[in-house]
């Protein structure tokens, strides 16, 4: 058949144009992938810069920072975003003005957000301990000052920043939920609680738990809210393992350390990320 | 059957064809319009190449404009007089450190750099390691004229060749003092004949006395500005202390004085005494976390009223702004007291200097750059430009009316300083103390008292140890 | 369902004050002189635009370069995003309609290298850059957010192209079209709003770029904004006023994207992150 014949004439011609059509993609990837990685792995073979690394008690800090911000700034914002995504829900116009605002965070260059904040949350005479001194009468914490503050003001900056975007991706899950899944619940007498316990919940839980981790693998490598916000300081109090591999190459002139810093994170990144290909790979995360 | 299907195929294709001309009508408009957006910015942006003679200098970037004014005005004189031209880029104090640390380990540093923190992490590393080009060409014919501390710290051995060579031109140098608000002091209730000479008494003096004096009038102020945290001012104020204590960490044959128990002692009472500024509260809270420029921040805010440095770069600031009134009455600059046995100590003094890089391209460009500056009417004439930021090395700027006269009362006063005994920092007779120094041993010693309340005996036992690990890798 | 608008009101509230507090203090420290900006006060003594017209003007020791800086954000931006559709939407149309061998493969990877932390590589693709020779160049930081932003966009662009119907190939086949028209004439007209959609990504992507910024570049003439603005923390008197001003002027082309096109941002962009 005349019509099979051109399908086929030009299935032979798609054996060459498309390999053709993917050259951009691996010369790229060869340039810019697999060289700069390669790189690495032989940068990183070295195993003295690991001893070096864990005799550096700024690198056991910077390892605990890392866990404690993974696990509680992501679940605490997580957990907002769906809260909030239940607010920006409900069908008023206020609140579709509201969510263009909400933007705002996610949408400013974090360069600036941060050193605005960081101003913002300076001790002596930023305006929060300004407005804490005329509320109280008294000095404020000590915000950047003292480890554990630090540490709440980098979770603080990392989730005013990224709160909208994952709130609107629970957002847009929850507008898939259909209705009829409500109006069920209703007719049988489920209170606004249970109704968010037994429908919302068990539909958003696939795209909560992937976004989780998803924002996880994601925070493993944010350098820019410690760098510009603490600077990993006082001292290194603060580090976390994407700034102080930096501080190592570029500061302390060991590239190698610097490697072997990013090369311990490993461990727990590969598993993530080969969890989060099976889930996104096997498509919709409504289905789940 | 047949027909109809590609009858139908055609209608889509035509279909889809008239809407693709759309859709490429209007990406081919957008794609003109950032097109020309994009080739305005690249020809804005495009620097014009010459095939002439090159030199890549990358200069540190000035805390004020006069600064760059100065090493611009000189370059373009020596442009004029060589023909050679010269790239100049200038970069932020730490991020020279940064990039230059990282070109030269990537083997692609620039011809000429000058960063005023060379000296504190890099300079005598990477003259030992041979990164440097030796310039004793250019430094010889000079030697009667430089300062003999500006010698000593140019000065270096080349681990491969065992070879002493001088690895640099020395541009500038910075010794200990203080900078102090005349009109605050008087607002605490002193004058500046109050300030005790005594070591211990000149810090009670600030901490106590006139800090609470100050407090007491309803200002939220703080008596010292004392940088405690991961900067080289930082490293500066602890070699302060150490002189001031008599004591060093390392003898001038490269060894380490840590097992000494009695240099023990002191780094103990020097720790005490340091971090005891800082919990006492006469210096704010937040100088666990300043930069290298918060505390001149903090008294050019008058948030504080005295602060240590080793440059004159907060004078310079308020000249470079015309503000006579603080440069001439207000803002004081005056020496250290005298030690803690009460004689006067030798300041310690970090020499910087700018370098040509063992892997330059230009590398005889590089030498006839320095050889440009380094010529008496040249040199002079930059260090005067930007405003004495720069604190010179030669010796005639001891007579030189510019900054001997007295008229200039900030500028009499480093003429003072250089007739004070002076000595070199230990990076000098150990290059590894450049990497104590990167990272920050002095600092984090006491931080480890603030911060995390461990006894200073154990946090000096620390530093040893690791001073002890960083020099024997 | 119905819950009055009156008890969501306190809860809005609440969001404004969170999300809008921090940016009302760049836009206080943007509008206040020198001195004023840094003294934490809540309605500041006098607002004035003084500082933009030193911005603009380039009058100040740490602005000299602002419209070169400028340029350079905007000519990284748009370079990465056309070449970002370029070879994405090429990979992506050989994938899913030419089922070319290899195509799973360059999915994977490029999923993978989307997952990957890119702070990760600075140290090896910084070594990378200078072997080539393309530190401080534009073209280098080019190159660099491409390969950031390519893996996303093909990832993107091949849930939008599976789900073009086959039958759209086969009756283009029919009339005689060649795998460049089909691609040319057929995929990337019906693929628009999502070649915008990673276009736009990739704009922002590079436009807010500061870690490869900040090491790949160094000359002030051939820097990225925020290199510069990073530039005004290294000075013993900072000019906050001046860096908020700045900052502020360089954040209105992102907010002003997301504010227009918030719509696809979130539609195509946002879900497409999680959703694969």
């Amino acid at each position: 058949m005349q019509t099979r014949e051109v399908i086929e004439e030009s299935a032979t011609e798609d054996r060459h144009m498309g390999p053709a059509m993917l050259v951009p993609y691996a010369i790229m990837f060869v340039a810019f992938v697999v060289y700069p990685v390669g790189y690495g792995v032989y940068l990183a073979s070295d195993p003295a810069s690991y001893i070096q690394l864990f005799k550096d008690p700024a690198y056991l800090t910077a390892v605990a920072n890392t866990l404690l911000i993974l696990l509680v700034a992501i679940n605490l914002k997580m957990a907002l975003a769906l809260l909030i995504s239940g607010f920006f829900v409900h069908p008023y116009a206020w609140i579709r003005w509201l969510s263009v605002v909400f933007l705002l965070p996610w949408a400013i260059p974090s360069l600036i957000s941060v050193l605005s904040i960081r101003w913002m949350l300076n001790a002596e005479w930023g305006m929060l301990n300004n407005i804490w001194f005329q509320l109280t009468k008294q000095d404020g914490p000590q915000w950047l000052l003292h480890r554990d503050y630090a540490l709440m003001s980098i979770m603080y900056v990392h989730i005013w920043k990224s709160l909208p975007f994952w709130t609107l991706i629970l957002l847009a899950a929850r507008l898939g939920i259909p209705k009829e899944f409500y109006e069920a619940a209703r007719v049988d007498g489920a209170n606004a609680f249970q109704r968010f316990r037994h429908v919302t919940l068990p539909s958003l839980w696939g795209v909560y738990f992937t976004s989780t981790v998803l924002s996880m693998v994601w925070n493993l490598g944010d350098f820019s809210t410690v760098y510009l916000l603490t600077g990993g300081g006082p001292g290194s109090s603060t580090q976390v393992l994407a700034t102080l591999g930096i501080r190592y190459a570029f500061q302390m002139n060991d590239i190698r350390g610097g490697v072997a810093v990013v090369v311990t994170a490993l461990p727990l990144l590969i598993p993530l990320t080969i969890f989060l290909m099976r889930r996104l790979k096997r498509g919709g995360l409504e289905a789940q | 059957m047949k027909t109809s299907h590609l009858r139908a195929g055609a209608t889509i294709l035509s279909h889809l064809k008239s809407r693709a001309s759309h859709t490429r009508h209007f990406i081919a408009k957008s794609a003109m319009v950032l097109g020309l957006v994009g080739a305005a910015a690249v020809s804005l942006t495009t620097a014009p190449s010459y095939a002439q003679e090159q030199v890549t200098v990358w200069w540190n970037k000035g805390y004020y404009q006069a600064e760059d004014d100065a090493i611009r005005s000189t370059i373009e004189k020596f442009q004029k007089e060589t023909g050679i031209k010269v790239n100049l880029s200038l970069y932020s104090q730490e991020d020279i450190v940064t990039k230059s640390i990282a070109a030269v380990e990537a083997g692609d540093p620039p011809d000429v750099g000058f960063g005023s923190q060379y000296d504190l992490y890099a300079f005598a590393q990477w003259a030992s390691l041979g990164k440097l080009e030796p310039v004793d060409a250019i430094v010889t014919p000079l030697k009667d004229t430089l300062l003999p501390v500006a010698l000593e710290g140019i000065q270096v051995v080349n681990t491969k060749t065992g070879k002493r060579s001088f690895y640099g031109l020395p541009i500038s140098a910075n010794m200990g003092h203080i900078f102090y608000w005349r009109d605050m002091l008087e607002q605490a209730g002193f004058k500046s004949s109050d300030i005790p000479t005594k070591w211990g008494d000149f810090w009670n003096f600030w901490c106590d006395k006139v800090h609470n004096g100050i407090r007491a009038k309803g200002l939220r102020v703080y008596g010292v500005g004392n940088p405690t945290s991961v900067t080289g001012d930082t490293f500066a104020e602890f070699m302060v202390f150490m002189a001031a204590y008599d004591t060093t960490i390392v003898k001038p044959d490269g060894s380490l004085t840590t097992s000494d128990p009695v240099v023990r002692g002191k780094l103990i009472q020097i720790i005490k005494e340091y971090v005891g500024i800082y919990t006492s509260g006469c210096t704010p809270p937040s100088s666990i976390t300043w930069n290298d420029s918060d505390n001149n921040t903090n008294l050019n805010n008058r948030t504080t009223v005295m602060t240590p440095n080793a440059s004159l770069s907060i004078p310079g600031s308020w000249l470079d702004k015309k503000d006579d009134d603080v440069y001439y009455n207000k803002l004081v600059t005056a020496d250290l007291p005298y030690g803690v046995n009460g004689k006067p100590f030798a300041n310690p003094t970090r020499v910087q200097p700018a370098v040509v890089f063992a892997d330059a391209k230009n590398k005889a460009g590089a030498q006839k750059f320095l050889a440009y500056l380094a010529r008496p009417e040249n040199y002079d004439e930059y260090v005067r430009a930007s405003l004495g930021r720069q604190i010179p090395v030669v010796k005639r700027f001891l007579t030189d009316p510019f900054w001997a006269s007295g008229k200039d009362p900030h500028r009499a006063m480093v003429a003072k300083l250089y007739a004070n005994e002076l000595q070199p920092m230990p990076m000098t007779y150990n290059y590894k103390i450049s990497k104590a120094n990167s990272e920050n041993v002095w600092a984090k010693a006491m931080l480890r008292v603030i911060q995390d309340k461990v006894s200073p005996e154990q946090a000096v036992d620390e530093m040893i140890k690791r001073l002890n690990e960083i020099v024997a890798n | 369902m119905k819950i009055s608008q009156l008890r969501l009101a306190p809860v809005g509230l609440l969001i404004l004050i969170w999300t809008l507090f921090p940016v009302y203090h760049i836009l206080v420290m943007a509008l206040t002189p020198a001195h004023d900006a840094v003294s934490g006060a809540i309605f500041p003594k006098s607002l004035t635009l003084e500082n933009f017209r030193i911005v603009f003007g380039q009058k100040h020791h740490f602005l000299d370069h602002f419209w070169i800086q400028l340029g350079n954000s905007l000519f990284v931006a748009i370079a990465v995003s056309f070449v970002v559709i370029f070879i994405a939407s090429l990979a992506s149309f050989a994938i899913t309609r030419l089922k070319a061998r290899g195509g799973e493969a360059v999915s994977n990877l490029a999923l993978l290298t989307y997952l990957l932390p890119a702070a990760f590589f600075v140290i090896p693709i910084y070594q990378t850059i200078n072997r080539y020779g393309l530190l401080d160049t534009r073209l280098g930081l080019i190159a660099t957010m491409v390969s950031f932003a390519t893996p996303y966009a093909i990832w993107l662009l091949n849930q939008a192209g599976a789900n073009l119907p086959k039958e759209l190939d086969e009756a283009a086949r029919i009339d005689g079209a060649s795998s460049l028209q089909l691609f040319w004439l057929v995929y990337l007209p019906l693929l628009a709003p999502s070649l915008v959609a990673v276009g736009t990504y990739a704009l922002l992507l590079s436009w807010n770029e500061y870690l490869y910024a900040l090491v790949l570049l160094s000359s002030e003439d051939r820097m990225t904004v925020p290199v510069g603005l990073n530039n005004f923390l290294n000075s013993d008197s900072p000019p906050w006023n001046l860096l908020m001003a700045t900052g502020l002027i360089y954040s209105l082309p992102p907010v002003a994207i997301f504010f227009f096109c918030r719509k696809f941002l979130v539609g195509d962009l946002a879900e497409g992150a999680v959703k694969g």
